[in-house]
């Protein structure tokens, strides 16, 4: 049998390394000095393989990056000033850098990345933990939805009067909606002052 | 503050097998990616703007009550031969052992929880436990995750959940994942199905092959792939599901190899203790693949139950950082074989052949039904 040549130097691999994920299976085959170099041979650390196969460390599979980056380059007619407000980011750094440059990133290229999620994820809405403090936020914004529906019916079926109920009701819950935003805002604030220095009380 | 030298004395205990219920599922670990809302991410930022991150987030870290007289050091603090240690050990990542000035690890004192700072995101924090324990691992860590929130504030979104460098870690940031020693299923060639299977439910499986289907050292990891669209919960409700599965499928295998094989079982386990005793130059591959038989041999009473913690210690002395730690110079690939072959023989000296009648009944406890806390 022809010995097999490993993918770094000349000499004959004896290592092979394959991940499946998603059913997509990826090899590559090493010499026992290169394997061990390069952390293959670390039972407990396979992640480092990974790497190897130019599967970014994000455990996300390189074709997901790169249709990431071809998707948004074409889908956005994009300007010169298609940067990130806030770091500076273009999408074309995304092909290069595998990765997003700051969390507002997120908010200027939204749609882009929503369109390749679903490659990634079992779902595009968070379901999992919520920060503290932001739970009856949320419930609040849920309750809007609903209410601002049910008063597009009520127009709709010419129920003028429910459509008058409805809107005492949503003006009330968006003075709330917009009051807990604003008081955790200046908790931040009096927060980082009180960090820096003296001053500013926690409540 | 713990010493670096402290922290390499003194290996935590799922890193050595001294848990009970290590036998298949040696370790579970739970990570969380998180980011501050209004720096940029650790990748794009400026070096002088990574240096005011960290310095921010440490303070909030080292303040933990979790991390009291823990471990905390400046990548660019430690030689890359500590890095590597480190890593070989599972406290940092491979990435972040690449990474200097601007970036730092803190691990408490019991090494079951390490924080990275500025690795891909702002904060990689994870838990690990040995055994089948994601529940237990990710409570440990929801909790420094929250106080650590309470004080920093993370980037999140509402459809988006925590917002991540990358966007493969979206929503919960979590990444759980399992190691597995799955000797019977390999041996008893039913490994691809498995493999195949937990694969169709979203979960990825790693391993390490040698020529055809035959892995190396045995060792395969499971974890979750997506982070969006499910809860914590949910994620790790079914990777726990799964990976108890796969467990009973290794324990049947076990069994089924020991009452269907027993001489070429003996053997093969035997075989490699002689291996190990008596060889002088020794790479990595072969003693994996010899050390995984005793460790088989060891849950399957050919040895004492002690054999599993020798094996997962010297899983960890062998690797190559360690090695060259241990020999306080760096280490050609030849001298590494030399001073790996001396380490095994040392430990495993006073090994007796392994016994050809083996207890068939096996010890039941080893691996209780319900992994939940």
């Amino acid at each position: 049998m022809a010995a097999m040549q490993c993918n770094f130097c000349n000499k004959e691999a004896t290592i092979f390394y394959t991940t499946i994920i998603n059913g997509v299976q990826k090899s590559m085959k090493l010499c026992e000095s290169c394997a061990e170099e390069r952390g293959i041979t670390d039972v407990n650390e396979l992640a480092a393989g990974h790497e190897l196969m130019g599967l970014p460390k994000g455990e996300i599979s390189l074709p997901a990056a790169e249709k990431m980056a071809a998707k948004a380059a074409q889908s956005v007619p994009m300007e010169d000033g298609a940067e990130c407000p806030n770091c500076g980011f273009a999408l074309e750094d995304l092909k290069r850098v595998g990765r997003l440059g700051c969390s507002q990133c997120y908010s200027t290229f939204r749609g882009e990345i929503e369109g390749v999620l679903r490659n990634m994820h079992v779902g595009g809405q968070h379901h999992g933990r919520v920060p503290d403090g932001l739970e009856e936020a949320i419930e609040l914004d849920e309750k809007l939805d609903e209410l601002k529906t049910a008063i597009n019916q009520a127009i709709a079926n010419e129920d003028y009067e429910k459509a008058a109920e409805l809107r005492d009701e949503i003006k009330q819950l968006e003075k709330k909606s917009d009051a807990p935003v604003k008081k955790k805002a200046a908790k931040k604030a009096a927060k980082k002052a009180s960090k820096k220095g003296k001053g500013g009380t926690q409540k | 503050m713990m010493r670096l030298s402290t922290l390499l004395r003194n290996p935590a205990d799922w890193m050595t097998g001294k848990e009970t219920d290590s036998a298949i599922v040696l370790t579970s670990r739970i990570r969380l990616a998180r980011n501050l809302a209004n720096h940029p991410f650790p990748g794009w930022a400026r070096k002088t703007q990574r240096i005011e991150a960290m310095g921010e987030l440490r303070k909030a870290v080292e303040l933990l009550p979790e991390m009291k007289d823990g471990f905390s050091h400046e990548l660019s603090e430690l030689s890359s031969v500590h890095k590597q240690v480190l890593v070989e050990r599972h406290l940092i990542s491979r990435e972040q052992a690449a990474r200097g000035e601007g970036s730092a690890a803190v691990v408490n004192r019991k090494q079951s929880l390490s924080i990275m700072i500025n690795e891909e995101d702002h904060l990689r924090m994870q838990a690990i436990t040995g055994g089948l324990h994601l529940k237990k691992a990710y409570k440990a860590l929801d909790k420094v995750d929250r106080e650590l929130e309470k004080q920093l504030g993370f980037a999140y979104d509402k459809r988006l959940g925590f917002l991540t460098a990358c966007p493969t870690n979206l929503g919960t940031g979590m990444r759980a994942s399992a190691m597995l020693h799955l000797p019977g299923l390999v041996i008893g060639d039913h490994i691809k199905a498995v493999v195949h299977a937990v694969n169709k439910l979203g979960l990825a499986v790693r391993g390490i092959f040698g020529e055809g289907t035959e892995s190396l050292g045995h060792m395969f990891q499971i974890s979750n792939q997506s982070t969006l669209g499910e809860s914590e919960e949910q994620i790790i409700e079914r990777l726990e599901r799964v990976i108890t599965e796969v467990r009973d499928q290794e324990r049947f295998a076990r069994e089924k190899l020991l009452e269907d094989q027993t001489n070429g079982l003996a053997d093969k386990i035997g075989r490699a203790l002689g291996m190990l005793k008596y060889a002088h130059l020794i790479d990595s591959k072969e003693a994996l693949t010899y050390i995984s038989m005793l460790r088989l041999g060891g849950d399957l009473g050919f040895f004492s139950p002690e054999m599993l913690s020798i094996c997962d210690q010297l899983l960890m002395d062998i690797e190559p950082a360690h090695l060259q730690h241990h020999a306080g110079k760096k280490l050609s690939a030849e001298e590494r074989d030399v001073i790996r072959a001396e380490i095994i023989r040392d430990r495993l000296q006073n090994i007796a052949s392994p016994d050809s009648s083996p207890i068939t009944e096996i010890n039941p406890k080893k691996d209780p039904q319900d992994p939940a806390e």
